[in-house]
């Protein structure tokens, strides 16, 4: 799940069951600081994420969240090898 | 029989003043011209002209110290556009070098043509303005997050080794045209903060992964005959 580089949110609707007639869609809310890293000539800068965070948005009934929790494992996001985020349904 | 004496003594006598002659003339006078030698690089004036990410010049200077070698200087400033890849990078900056070259062509007398090889210790000072990046991503999934920061690196110098190669041609009295190419390597560089120098004046594009670079230059030189020097060259005959 790719994060926005150019901002310090990155919101996702995910939706269940989405080709069917019930989708249910569910909001979470990714927030974290950035940093610029220079690697070198040809690739120039990436970005690194820092205090990394999620939140999934409670909804009210009747609407029923299809995520049941997410956990951060990492808070720092600095390449796409390890697992950084749980997300429980 | 007397005459046949008198005739032999004066043929010997005329075979030692054709000898003595002869022994003169082989040895040759000519002169060797010593002077200051000035030169710009057509190349650099070829890619400001016609180059929109470059502008600048060198001019440089040769003295002759011997039959062989020469003193070498040259002075110059870039101001160089990199824009490759996801980087745009402003480099503005002076450089001066200083060596010299061994000329080992063995010139026809009264030629002074050169097929040499040089050294050069060189020195720049410049800065770097990273006008535009765009983010590295692995996917394409939001759009190219493209900043334009403006941040600047000042004060920063670079010092070189340069080796090179090249040759002179005489085409008119005292102009010549010439070719070099240059191998250098760095031997130190300003650290920048999360950055790196990609392009130095004088030593032209770095490379990440080692300290050598390359150059090349077509010269037009002018020769001030400040003094000749009168050689002699005995001849075999």
């Amino acid at each position: 799940m790719p994060l926005r580089t150019s901002a310090n949110q990155t919101n996702y609707f995910l939706t269940q069951f989405a080709t069917s007639e019930a989708p249910n869609t569910d909001e979470l809310r990714l927030n974290y600081a950035r940093r610029n890293v220079y690697m070198n000539r040809a690739c120039g800068y990436k970005v690194e994420f820092l205090d990394f965070q999620a939140r999934r948005v409670v909804e009210e009934a009747p609407n029923v969240n299809w995520i049941r929790s997410v956990s951060v494992q990492e808070t720092v996001i600095e390449d796409e090898e390890v697992v950084h985020l749980h997300i429980f349904h | 029989m007397k005459k046949l004496y008198i005739y032999i003594f004066s043929i010997s006598v005329f075979c030692l003043f054709v000898s003595q002659a002869n022994a003169q003339q082989d040895t040759i006078y000519y002169k060797q011209r010593y002077g200051l030698m000035v030169n710009t690089d057509l190349i650099k004036l070829g890619r400001t002209a016609f180059e929109e990410n470059y502008n600048g010049f060198e001019v440089g200077a040769d003295f002759r110290l011997t039959e062989n070698i020469w003193l070498s200087g040259e002075l110059g400033a870039d101001d160089y556009l990199f824009d490759e890849g996801n980087l745009m990078v402003n480099t503005t900056g002076a450089y001066f070098k200083a060596g010299g070259i061994y000329n080992f062509h063995t010139n026809w007398i009264g030629m002074d043509n050169f097929l040499f090889g040089g050294v050069r210790a060189g020195f720049a000072t410049f800065s770097h303005t990273l006008e535009e990046f765009t983010v590295t991503v692995r996917d394409g999934f939001f759009p190219p997050d493209i900043r334009t920061p403006g941040t600047s690196f000042n004060n920063l110098n670079a010092t070189w080794i340069e080796f090179m190669a090249g040759a002179r041609a005489e085409v008119f009295k005292n102009f010549y045209l010439g070719l070099n190419i240059q191998l250098k390597f760095i031997t130190t560089q300003s650290e920048l903060n999360n950055f790196d120098n990609l392009f130095v004046p004088g030593y032209n594009i770095t490379n990440d992964t080692s300290s050598f670079g390359f150059g090349f230059g077509y010269t037009i030189h002018y020769l001030f005959p400040l003094y000749s020097k009168t050689l002699k060259q005995a001849v075999d005959n």
